[in-house]
């Protein structure tokens, strides 16, 4: 297939290798003896201070695509194919101790669940501060400087307050800002965030999702996005990567994907997105299910549920064509 | 909370079970007057009560000393025994859960399975008869029965005779009091360990299911140091609750390990008080026994409380 | 790996308790002698002289008959017990899952009010005061161990009569009996099962610990614990006596936790059943 790199030339950091490289990455996890492929053949960049967001129905894999970059798994459980690399580092084979010490470090992430993502057992302060202890050599009381300081970044109007109080003091959106300062602690250059507004209310939402975009424009911060909320990818993604059933469906600009999309399940998708409502459309959910990782055929993964298929997308596997620079697609005939 | 309800109907049970007794004897006759089981029940009941608050126990036929004083002179070498007996417990018993947990599915983990299984299976009293045989019978190590060899003897400060010994600076009663507790100690100890390693398995494991420890993976920490600061702190509180709960089968325990080591606690004056139908002796314990465990799951709330700041007064 | 050890349990819990439950049913057939009769002049003779596989007791009886007959009343006691509690348990956790409100209060509250006394010490306390007889053994044995059943049953209940099949019985007009027949009690059995698996492992050792404290069945009936009682008082000198009967209970007990790790292995792997 081809190889498909991003708008590299376009790039005002050209010479700068991207932040996140990936190429034709395929993850396989294990379940005892059988060994089942649940992401393939999924190329994509993100560039220094991009806002890279991954859109795709729950099962599609996305929420895994962020665990590799982490490896936050073991191998034993979820295995790596292909080249995925973070700053020209390849991630795939580096030893766990250098991986722990980008972990938290020059990558961190901020999860779905703000009520369950902090140890109920200590202080907000303390699990800020570990992270640093983990990564720098800062003193006790320089920690804790930096604890106020990351935690009034995130809006906290009383840092030391809230620095000593355990997360159950704390709302939903609460934890979330504060799991954001947790990551920011040691200026990391991507910030992955794995749905970190779902379980959140929508004004607490907007909030969020205004406190990531201020910190990546201050921090020049590459945010890699995941996410089923089209709305919000919308409002503040550069770019827009659309998995379905493990595989990159469309990948390019926002304003290319959302604006006008090429592949007929991101259509799909958009079509049944709540802000459509608004226009006066009818919301429509995409008839059928996501194929299971099981029972994936040849040939194009969407076809069961596309209008517009027909034999062909059954009989090959589907190649990816470039529309134009830095916007791909999946499928062998393109709405635009 | 609801145990201070039970604390109120506890004593209620107890005088119930004073009346039925019908060992046809003059006797009893006698002694269903001289203790007003002759009265309609809830004039028992209200005695009962306000006796208790008073500490007034009645006093035993046996003995013809006070209730009350009889249990409070035996109190201490049963709370004594127990007290080592949970430590011994609880520092085997955690490192062994832990490292099962850590290395579930491993030969270790399947090791201290089958340790456990033999532990919560084995009869106490069995279990100590196998080790006086071993450990006094054929190796001489420890004496079999007993809390302190004759003549030894230690000021009474606080009752507690390995406290006492240590507070007067008396090493040999230190020593031999050690050595009296090591066999009733141990035999206590072995039926909880199996209970105790179990749980903490469980909570070790569950703990490490929680979403915050990816959080501490994604930190970069070290999975040592995800352990000890996370995984831990985290499983500790079901381990107590556990503990907490087979505090009744600690107590149950006591009874039988201390009379098959002769210990002179408040068990083995059980036993006795049955065995020549000492009602207000039997009576008198049974009420202490209750109470002491009723005070012991208070003290676990209460710990509760220190323990996890989600009990504390919250706003979130 | 898991699996293994998971199998091993099973065959290791299912064998040793078949092996117990054929010496108490057929055991009889085995030793010639008889569990009572007395025989001073071949007291405490070792294990395998003169036939007696096990040896003789202070009084000459044959160890190898009385634990069999032993293990006939610790079985009988404790199966009873356990279908007592068993019973009673299922259907007050049932009832008072299914129908919540005032009955279940109530329950609630008996229930607390019993288990605020120590397990054993509650039976002691009923035995020493109503006086020992076969009845009582199994009235003390059982007055706190139906507590479990009815806090397992009543969770799942309250889990069950919400389900939609269960409301659409009701709509249709089943009776409270109907639906308890049909839907609430069969989808308890599982959990049932387990409980009653580890219950009857620890109503052995209780009914133990009592005959062993001299207050079990009347003495002259024999028991493992009482054997073991009377067996201390000889440990030096014929060790037999008290390690003999111990090992039946020990082995006993531990085929049935085996047993019952097994089974919630297989029907809860999630393990939420840890009341033993």
């Amino acid at each position: 297939m081809t190889p498909h790199t991003a708008n590299a030339a376009d790039s005002p950091a050209a010479a700068e290798p991207p932040v996140i490289s990936a190429r034709n990455l395929s993850l396989f996890v294990r379940d005892g003896r059988k060994r089942i492929r649940i992401v393939s053949d999924v190329s994509f960049d993100i560039a220094r201070g991009e806002f890279f967001a991954l859109v795709g129905e729950s099962g599609s894999g996305k929420t895994m695509m962020a665990r590799a970059i982490m490896r936050l798994l073991p191998k034993r459980m979820l295995e790596i194919e292909g080249e995925l690399s973070f700053s020209g580092v390849p991630l795939t084979d580096l030893p766990e101790a250098r991986m722990r010490g980008l972990r938290g470090g020059a990558i961190s992430m901020i999860f779905q669940e703000p009520m369950t993502s902090l140890d109920p057992l200590m202080q907000i302060g303390r699990q800020i501060e570990e992270t640093m202890e983990v990564h720098s050599d800062l003193r006790r009381k320089e920690r804790q400087e930096r604890v106020e300081q990351l935690l009034s970044e995130v809006r906290f109007d009383a840092p030391a307050k809230v620095a000593r109080m355990y997360p159950n003091e704390l709302s939903g959106g609460m934890r979330q800002r504060a799991m954001i300062a947790m990551a920011l602690a040691n200026n990391p250059k991507l910030l992955i965030a794995d749905e970190p507004t779902t379980a959140l209310d929508v004004t607490i939402q907007r909030e969020v999702m205004e406190i990531i975009q201020r910190l990546r424009e201050k921090h020049d911060l590459s945010v890699l996005f995941i996410s089923h909320d089209l709305s919000l990818v919308h409002q503040y993604a550069d770019r827009v990567g659309v998995l379905y059933a493990g595989m990159l469906m469309e990948c390019g600009d926002e304003r290319d994907v959302i604006g006008s999309s090429a592949h007929p399940y991101t259509a799909a998708l958009l079509n049944c997105a709540p802000r459509r409502r608004i226009d006066g459309e009818r919301r429509q959910g995409i008839p059928g299910v996501v194929p299971s990782p099981l029972n994936w055929e040849t040939g194009c993964r969407f076809r069961d549920r596309c209008k517009y298929a027909d034999a062909k997308c059954a009989a090959a596997p589907v190649p990816v064509t470039e529309l134009k620079a830095g916007w791909f697609t999946r499928c062998i005939r393109p709405l635009s | 909370m609801a145990i201070f309800g039970l604390l109120r109907l506890a004593p209620g049970d107890a005088a119930d079970l004073l009346l039925p007794d019908d060992a046809t004897d003059e006797q009893v006759a006698e002694t269903r007057e001289a203790w007003g089981l002759d009265r309609p029940i809830w004039i028992q009941y209200g005695q009962f009560l306000s006796n208790l608050a008073r500490f007034d126990l009645g006093e035993s036929y046996r003995y013809r000393a006070p209730v009350f004083e009889l249990i409070g002179e035996r109190l201490p070498a049963t709370l004594e025994l127990s007290f080592y007996a949970l430590l011994l417990a609880v520092v085997v018993a955690v490192p062994l859960g832990v490292l099962a947990a850590l290395k579930k599915g491993k030969t270790v983990d399947a090791v201290v399975s089958v340790v456990a299984v033999s532990g919560v299976s084995a009869p106490s009293f069995w279990v100590g008869i196998l080790l006086v045989l071993f450990f006094s019978g054929y190796l001489n190590l420890f004496p079999s029965s007993g809390q302190l060899p004759y003549g030894v003897t230690v000021p009474e400060i606080t009752g507690f005779v390995t406290l006492d010994a240590l507070l007067s600076g008396s090493w040999d009663a230190l020593y031999e009091g050690f050595r009296y507790l090591a066999l009733p100690a141990l035999t206590l100890a072995l039926a909880m360990i199996g209970i105790i390693s179990r749980i903490t398995r469980a909570s070790v494991i569950d703990a490490g299911q929680e979403e915050h420890v990816f959080t501490a993976v994604a930190k970069g920490m070290s999975r040592r140091a995800i352990v000890r600061r996370h995984l831990l702190p985290n499983a500790a509180i079901p381990v107590v609750t556990i503990i907490g709960l087979e505090l009744g089968a600690l107590i149950s325990g006591s009874i039988i390990v201390e009379v098959v080591f002769s210990w002179p606690g408040i068990g083995t004056l059980l036993f006795q008080a049955i065995s020549v139908r000492d009602m207000p002796l039997t009576t008198g314990i049974v009420a202490s026994y209750t109470i002491i465990f009723i005070t012991l799951n208070l003290l676990i709330d209460i710990f509760y409380v220190f323990v996890d700041p989600r009990l504390r007064g919250s706003k979130g | 790996m898991k699996l293994d050890l998971l199998n091993l349990k099973f065959l290791l819990g299912a064998s040793m308790l078949s092996f117990v439950l054929f010496l108490a049913l057929f055991g009889s057939w085995l030793t010639p002698f008889d569990p009572n009769r007395q025989n001073l002049l071949a007291s405490l003779l070792p294990p395998l002289t003169d036939g007696h596989i096990l040896g003789t007791d202070h009084l000459g009886r044959d160890i190898l008959a009385r634990i069999i007959s032993g293990a006939k009343v610790s079985l009988a006691i404790a199966a009873s017990v356990v279908l007592i509690s068993g019973v009673v348990g299922v259907l007050v956790g049932a009832l008072s899952g299914y129908l919540r409100g005032t009955p279940d209060l109530i329950t609630q509250k008996v229930v607390e009010s019993f288990w605020a006394f120590p397990p054993i010490l509650l039976a002691i306390a009923i035995l020493a005061f109503f006086g020992q007889s076969l009845a009582n053994v199994i009235l003390a044995l059982t007055i706190q161990r139906w507590i479990p059943y009815s806090r397992i049953t009543r969770a799942q209940a309250m889990v069950l009569r919400s389900l939609a099949y269960v409301e659409a019985s009701k709509v249709m007009g089943g009776g409270l009996g109907w639906i308890m027949r049909r839907h609430i009690l069969p989808n308890l059995m599982a959990s049932a099962v387990i409980v009653a698996t580890f219950s009857m492992a620890t109503a052995i050792l209780a009914e133990a610990s009592l005959s062993f404290l001299g207050l079990g069945v009347p003495p002259q009936i024999a028991t493992w614990g009482g054997m073991l009682a009377e067996g201390r008082s000889y440990i030096t000198r014929a060790w037999w006596l008290a390690v003999m009967p111990g090992l039946g209970i020990f082995i006993t007990v531990l085929a049935l936790n085996l047993l019952g790790d097994w089974l919630r292995d297989q029907f809860d792997p999630k393990k939420n059943l840890n009341l033993t």
